[in-house]
């Protein structure tokens, strides 16, 4: 891991990373050039309109699919060694997930949704219930362990996969707008307990959104339109 | 947790399940129903072609067998009846009797008809005398004495009733003419119109009578059941090995080769029927299966995201199946009982290859085919589910993913 000279080391470094798609005949630069380096710590927000290709980056930061060209690193490793099933045992130890469709599993309670991660690993039943349940209360849903997800609310469902992708304690959790769901309240209200979650668990975050009130809770923001880093832009006017 | 999960996502879908189950359950019922009716019908073949031909085991000399002897005099077992009473000792033998056949001419006024004459002892045969079906006549008439009882065909043949008084010409052993009067006591049908048109069935001590001998041609040997047939055959080789030489035991297993013929056609049969039921439970369950499977494309994207391997999402998958069939398997076997003993319980009659009575059709139920009724179509509804949940594994993650709404 590449030590900074202020003491934080780099956790994830994009090198001059492309990724097209081909569409028949056309071809779509979903990115281009991106150089983006993420320290241990960060509490990112990947900004910039919708198709600006901010799912493509978390994407292939998050090893769910590579790069046309370019070199992606995560947690010191090139990812581009790995094959598919070293990938998934990479996920599975250092990578959460949060979505923007919370795609929890629907058959589960809460607590065993949380559980889930932890048997890819094969935790004991009795230490995945007491993580689970830790994390639960972690993020403010004790008194709800046995619901389902189609008996919680929106932020309800959202904590719940906040407490999933945190349970296995991941080098770095990916939320994909995580808000995008939700109402403005709500929104904010998820995206303060990922950022205390930043600072408490020591957690790396690297989210992506496009709504400018949640983008002033990241600790940095990266630029992006047409699959470029751009310089942030003009403070909008206030309607 | 991986066994909860997989029944909870079995019940997802009620109405899609409740399918699933029907046709797994209707599976396994078809199986358990034409598998216990093949059975049954097998093994009343073989009880049939046992007590109504061969008897479990006979004894005869070399030459019997191989129809090498000079004359049929040479084929006759002297002085049998310390050796018959011998194996009427062995503790498995149910009863044994000599046996005399013969070719004889049987004559009623204008009419002369050939037919095998064959031994019937009413004592020592009597399972086999009760198990003729008299269509005319009463079975407990024929008690020994010079008296016949004609198959079907024969007495048609004849025009012969009850009653009548037949001649019965025959060759004795030293070839002289010989003739007796004996009469008609009952007119039978055996289960088999092969054996109904050209057999009449006489006492032991007619058959010597008219062909000048105080000896038998072979042993018929009746054991308690089938399932000793090699245990009897060992006692009885025993007594054998001590007494007179050249004679040989023949089980009934090596002495019918029609019962064998039926019995590798039905299992061709059988197999061919089994395959069509599970090819239908496939097909039927092939499609439900596949459109919950692509519905959860999404589910199996984060599922990978998390950092499960595409083999063990199939294998979730196929664990789902294994649970749908399981559950059908047990629905089906229920109802495969309920439905065999409300077959079993009404008196239900059909004709079957081979047999001139309509037999009573009766639903086997051995536990041997409830296992394999569940083994096959579990098989088939792991194999429905794994075939649509490698495909959908195939997918890339993120366009898995993409389909979560
Ligand atoms: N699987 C794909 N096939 C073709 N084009 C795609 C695919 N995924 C994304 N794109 C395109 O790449 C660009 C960036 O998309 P995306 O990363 O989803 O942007 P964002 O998340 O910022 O909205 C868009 O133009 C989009 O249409
Ligand atoms: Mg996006």
């Amino acid at each position: 891991m590449t030590q900074h000279g202020d003491g934080s080391s780099c956790l994830l470094r994009a090198e001059n990373v492309c990724k097209t798609y081909q569409l028949g005949e056309t071809t779509v630069q979903a990115l281009q050039n991106i150089d983006l380096e993420v320290r241990e710590g960060e509490f990112l927000a990947l900004a910039g309109s919708s198709g600006s290709g901010k799912t493509t980056l978390l994407n292939l930061f998050g090893c769910l699919d590579r790069p046309t060209s370019g070199r992606i690193f995560v947690a010191g490793t090139d990812v581009a060694e790995l094959d598919s099933d070293a990938l998934a045992s990479f996920r599975a130890a250092t990578i959460g997930f949060i979505f923007q469709t919370f795609n929890l599993f629907p058959v589960l309670s809460a607590r065993e949704n949380v559980e889930y991660p932890m048997l890819l690993n094969k935790t004991p039943a009795a230490e995945r219930e007491n993580r689970a349940k830790e994390a639960l209360e972690r993020v403010g849903l004790a008194r709800f362990l046995d619901h389902r997800p189609d008996q919680l609310s929106g932020g309800q469902r959202q904590r719940v996969a906040i407490a999933r992708a945190l349970v296995k304690r991941p080098k770095i959790i990916f939320a994909d707008e995580p808000t995008a769901n939700l109402d403005k309240k709500t929104a904010i209200e998820v995206l303060t307990l990922m950022r205390e979650l930043n600072t408490s668990e020591k957690v790396t975050f690297v989210f992506s959104t496009h709504d400018s009130m949640i983008l002033s809770l990241a600790s940095r923001i990266f630029h992006m339109s047409d699959g470029r880093q751009v310089p942030a832009p003009e403070a909008p006017h206030a309607h | 947790m991986r066994i909860k999960i997989a029944i909870r996502n079995t019940f997802r879908n009620k109405r899609r399940t409740a399918l699933n189950v029907f046709m797994i359950a209707s599976g396994v019922t078809s199986l358990i129903l034409f598998k216990g009716f093949s059975a049954n019908l097998i093994l009343s073949i073989r009880e049939g072609t046992i007590q109504f031909q061969y008897g479990h085991l006979q004894v005869a000399r070399d030459g019997f067998w191989k129809n090498s002897a000079e004359t049929p005099k040479e084929n006759l077992i002297p002085d049998y009846q310390g050796l018959l009473k011998r194996i009427q000792g062995i503790p498995t033998v149910k009863s044994a009797t000599g046996w005399i056949g013969f070719y004889g001419l049987l004559g009623a006024q204008d009419r002369t008809v050939g037919a095998q004459m064959l031994s019937l002892d009413p004592v020592n045969e009597s399972l086999r005398l009760s198990n003729l079906v008299m269509i005319e006549g009463k079975a407990t008439d024929y008690t020994g004495g010079q008296k016949v009882l004609l198959g079907a065909g024969v007495a048609s043949a004849l025009r012969a009733k009850v009653g009548d008084n037949l001649n019965l010409l025959g060759y004795t052993y030293d070839g002289l003419v010989n003739a007796l009067d004996i009469e008609v006591v009952g007119i039978f049908k055996s289960g088999l119109k092969e054996i109904d048109n050209v057999t009449a069935m006489i006492p032991l001590e007619v058959s010597q009578k008219l062909l000048d001998t105080t000896d038998v041609e072979k042993f018929i040997i009746y054991l308690k059941s089938t399932d000793l047939t090699e245990q009897g055959q060992r006692s009885v080789a025993d007594i054998l090995s001590a007494g007179p030489q050249g004679l040989e035991i023949k089980p009934w297993h090596e002495l019918a080769a029609f019962y064998k013929e039926v019995r590798s056609f039905y299992n061709l049969y059988d197999a061919v029927i089994q395959l069509i039921i599970l090819g239908l439970v496939l097909i039927g369950i092939l499609n439900t299966i596949g459109m919950s499977v692509f519905e959860r494309t999404g589910e199996m994207g984060t599922m990978r995201a998390m950092g499960e391997t595409q083999r063990n999402i199939v294998r979730q998958f196929v664990l789902e199946g294994a649970v749908l069939g399981v559950f059908g398997g047990v629905v089906g076997s229920i109802a495969g009982v309920v439905l065999a003993l409300v077959i079993n319980a009404i008196d239900f009659r059909a004709p079957m290859p081979g047999a001139s009575l309509p037999q009573r059709i009766q639903i086997l139920l051995p536990m041997w085919n409830f296992v394999e009724a569940m083994a096959l179509t579990l098989v088939a509804s792991m194999v429905a589910a794994a075939i649509p949940a490698v495909r959908a594994s195939k997918l890339e993650i993120v366009d898995a993913l993409r389909r979560n709404i």
